[in-house]
This record gives C-alpha cells, structure tokens and sequence, in this order.
C-alpha cells in the first residue's frame, strides 16, 4: 500500500454494531473492513492482511476466543482487540494474548484511543 | 455440665460411666476450688439451686453421649421413696441414657445436615442469580452500547440529515430490542396464575398464524394446516398459551429465513383413556438443530440466533409446565425441526415446586429473593 492509511477489520454479529464501527472508524481516517462471525475474519485476515483486529467474544460459528487463538498461529505479531460485552472473559487466559480488552460501551474513545496506541506501536505489516 | 461447682459431674463425664453418689459427694465443690473447667467460675445461683434440688441421700448421675461428645448428664434420685438406689437401678439409668445418647445425636446429625442443605441452596439460588445477572447485563450492555455509539455520532454531526436520519432508526432499533427483553424477562418472572377457562386448541393455533402472519410473509414460507376435526375443549390460560405457540411457530419461522413448509397439526392422543391429551404439533423445514444445541435449547439465554434474547423457549416450556402438560423436539440437521407440545385437556391441580423446568427455577429462584 502507498499511502499509510490503516486498515482495522472489525468482528462483531450485530449488525447494528458493524454499521457504527464503520462510520465512526471511518471518520477516524482508517480503512474499515468488518465481519460478523470468526470463520468470516480469519478469511478477511488471510486475504486484507489488516493492521488491527476488535474481536467481539459471543458470536455465531466461531466464537472470538477460538477466533483469537487461530489468528495468532497466523499472525503472531498483528495487534488484537477483545472488545465484548461480558467483562468476565478477562479471566478466560486466551483472551491474555489479546494486546488489549475492552468492555463494550456506548463511548467509543476508550476503544479508538486504544487502536492509535497500538498501531503507533506496531510496525507496518510487510505488504 | 462444664460448671465447676460439682467434682463430682466433672468425674461422671470424664469416666463417661453411671456413677451413684452419696449426697455428700454430689455437693461437694471442686478440688480446684472454684477454678472450673475452661476458667469458667462457678456459678453460684446454679450450686445454690441443685443443692436445693437433690436432697435424697443418694443420687445416680449418668453421662448422655452422642457418639464421641458428651452431651449431657441424667441425674436421679429416689426423694420421695427416699430409699437407696441398687446396682440394677443403675444399669437401667445408663441403658436409657444411651438410648437418649443416641436419639439425641440423630438430632444434632440431622440439625445439621438441615442447616448445610439450606446453605447449599442459598449458594446454589446466589450463584443462578449472579449468573442471570451476567446475562442480562451482557443482554442491556450490547444494544446500551450502540445507542450511545450512534447517539454521540449524531451529536458530533449534525450536519448531515441524512445520516441523522439513518443513525436514529438503528437506535429505535435497539430500543425496541431491549423492550423486547425486558418483556421477555417479565414474563419468566411473573407470578403465575393461570386464567382457566376451557378454549379450543384449533381456534388458538388460527389466532397464532394470525399473530405470525409477518413472520411467515417475510419469509416467504408456506403454511399447511392439519387440524382434526372434533377436539374437545381443554381448560388452559388462553394467553399464555398463545404465547408458547406463538414463540413455537416464530421460532419456526426464523429457522427458514429463506422459504419453507410450516406444519402445524393437532390431534387427540389416547394414550390413557382417563386422561386424554391434545397434541399441537409444529413442524418446520428449516435447517434443523444440532445435538448440542438440542441439549440447551431450553436453557434460559442460549441462542443461536442473532438477535434472539435466548428467552423465547424457556418461557414457553414454562408456560406448557404450567398446564401439566409437555414439550417434545425432534430434529436432525438439515431436516428439520417437530416441536410437539401436550396439553391434558384438563390441567391436573397444581402442585406447588414440582417438576422445576429450567424456566421455572430461574423463576422461583427471582421470586423468592
């Protein structure tokens, strides 16, 4: 990519979720790909190669933490977000290889402030 | 039995053996001169008292054990008679202090045994409550959540109507969303009285398609109607048992998003003449329902379904105890799902905290707190 703008994907079921992800982290200047289950973003972190993953937990087909665990076999190094509703997957020990975990809420600069620290952080992947 | 004021008592218990004592003996204070047991001092009212109490000439004084512990002291004399206690005599006090011994530690066994039983249950009834708490946070939060996402964009731009426009539907969305838990979560708890009256199955399974008519057009799923014929009336709370079909049928419809057969039948089972029951059966041809799901579909908050509040079926199974009757899924994967629900036609009396559907113990659990 030529220019250095960011790619995030973000994983939520809701759709209602996904449309205020988009909007708002679209607004921050980043490129925003979504997905609403786990077997969805491992596909769309296999083909996009994203910058940063916000990993919902309770989801259909594959749910976060089992999510969680089969990218990072992919791709030890790309930063990851638990961002859940529940906050007692804290204690669940996959969700310690996260880099971060935050508790869902209808304030979403906790979670924005948390994405620009870690891809400020992170080297740019190899394209 | 601890007071110091009796050598004598202390010795008894210590022997753990009938002694028979001479008056004496027995008001004779301890060695230790006031200095009991455990430090406790002799109380003075209480010496005052049994030297008051036994005055024959002499006494028997046999320990009551219960298992290991001493529990307690049978202390005897002849006062009236005033004559003197033999060796038989003896024997016999002992004899019946342990009987006694024993009856009484059954007791004290059983005491505790009650009280552990009932700690079990408050922790068991603090552990349902904490964990339905979790769920329905997590069930608030999720919707709370993008309301405020979508509230605080709408105030940050304001500019563009559009938008606005769009922002606003999702949060009446979500609003919807949550009073439709809240709903649900009423219904789990409501006191249950249920309206009896008698009411015909097949007029409720017509007024249920009625209230589903949107799902089902939505959809675009075919309905087909097996309804027999000459039912007898069945004595049921009419909108409750609306409502567990209502959520049956719903349920149905959503697990064929995209066309299918809806079946409904209902028929007179036979299975004991004294006690007939009606089945409603609702068949769908949806994508069916795995084993594991199977096994927690009752589960109160188990969802497969993205926006189901995971309450649905806890509270129609509920509704269906209610009337004594019960609910049976049949389902492969890919095959489709048979809900079979029996109602007897006449509700057996109710008994209070029988059968304790998963529903039901949420529900008894939120009353009693």
């Amino acid at each position: 990519m030529a220019t250095d703008v960011k790619t995030i994907l973000l994983v939520d079921d809701e759709q209602n979720k996904r449309a205020l992800y988009e909007e708002e982290f679209s607004d921050e200047g980043y490129r925003v790909l979504t997905a609403g289950d786990g077997r969805e973003a491992l596909k769309v972190v296999q083909e996009e190669k994203p910058d940063l993953v916000v990993l919902d937990v309770n989801m259909p087909v594959m749910d976060g933490l089992d999510t969680l665990s089969k990218m990072l076999e992919h791709n030890s190094k790309m930063p990851v977000i638990i961002h859940t509703a529940y906050p007692s997957y804290q204690e669940n020990f996959t969700s310690w290889s996260a880099d971060a975990y935050i508790v869902k809420s209808g304030d979403l600069s906790e979670l924005k402030d948390k994405v620009k620290e870690l891809l400020a952080k992170s080297p740019t992947p190899p394209a | 039995l601890q007071s110091p004021c009796f050598a004598v008592l202390a010795r008894a218990v210590h022997e753990r053996r009938a002694l028979l004592v001479r008056r004496e003996e027995l008001i004779a204070p301890d060695d230790h001169s006031g200095n009991g047991v455990r430090g406790a001092p002799c109380d003075l009212d209480m010496r005052a008292a049994v030297t008051d109490l036994f005055t024959a000439p002499e006494t028997a004084i046999a320990p009551l054990a219960a298992k290991e512990r001493i529990v307690g002291l049978v202390v005897a004399d002849n006062l009236y008679s005033a004559s003197s206690i033999e060796e038989n005599d003896i024997r016999l006090l002992e004899t019946v202090a342990q009987q006694a011994g024993l009856t009484i530690d059954n007791a004290l066994t059983y005491q505790a045994l009650h009280k552990a039983q009932k700690d079990l249950l408050a922790a068991e009834r603090l552990a349902v409550i904490g964990d339905m708490a979790a769920r329905v946070s997590h069930e608030i939060r999720n919707p709370l959540a993008t309301i405020g996402g979508f509230a605080r964009g709408i105030l940050r731009r304001l500019d563009n109507p559009e938008a606005v426009r769009r922002k606003i539907n999702v949060i009446v969305d979500e609003v919807s969303r949550l009073e439709d838990l809240l709903g649900d979560l009423l219904d789990m708890a409501r006191p249950r009285q249920l309206d009896l009256q008698p009411h015909s199955i097949n007029e409720i399974v017509e007024h249920t398609l009625l209230l589903a008519d949107a799902d089902i057009k939505a959809a675009n799923i075919q309905v087909e109607k097996h309804l027999a014929g000459d039912l007898p009336l069945v004595v049921l709370d009419r909108r409750r048992v609306l409502q567990a079909l209502l959520n049956t049928v719903r349920n149905g419809a959503q697990a064929m998003s995209d066309g299918g057969v809806l079946s409904l039948a209902t028929r007179l089972a036979h299975e004991l003449p004294a006690a007939p029951l009606i089945e409603i059966e609702v068949r769908d041809s949806g994508a069916g329902i795995s084993e594991q799901a199977l096994k927690q579909m009752f589960d109160p908050f188990f969802s497969t379904k993205v926006r189901g509040s995971g309450l649905g079926l806890p509270v129609t199974l509920g509704i269906i105890k209610e009337h004594g009757g019960e609910i049976n899924v049949f389902s492969r994967e890919g095959g489709g799902t048979t809900f079979t629900i029996r109602l007897p036609v006449t509700p057996p009396p109710r008994e209070q905290e029988a059968t304790v559907a998963p529903a039901d113990a949420l529900e008894q659990n939120l009353l009693q707190e």
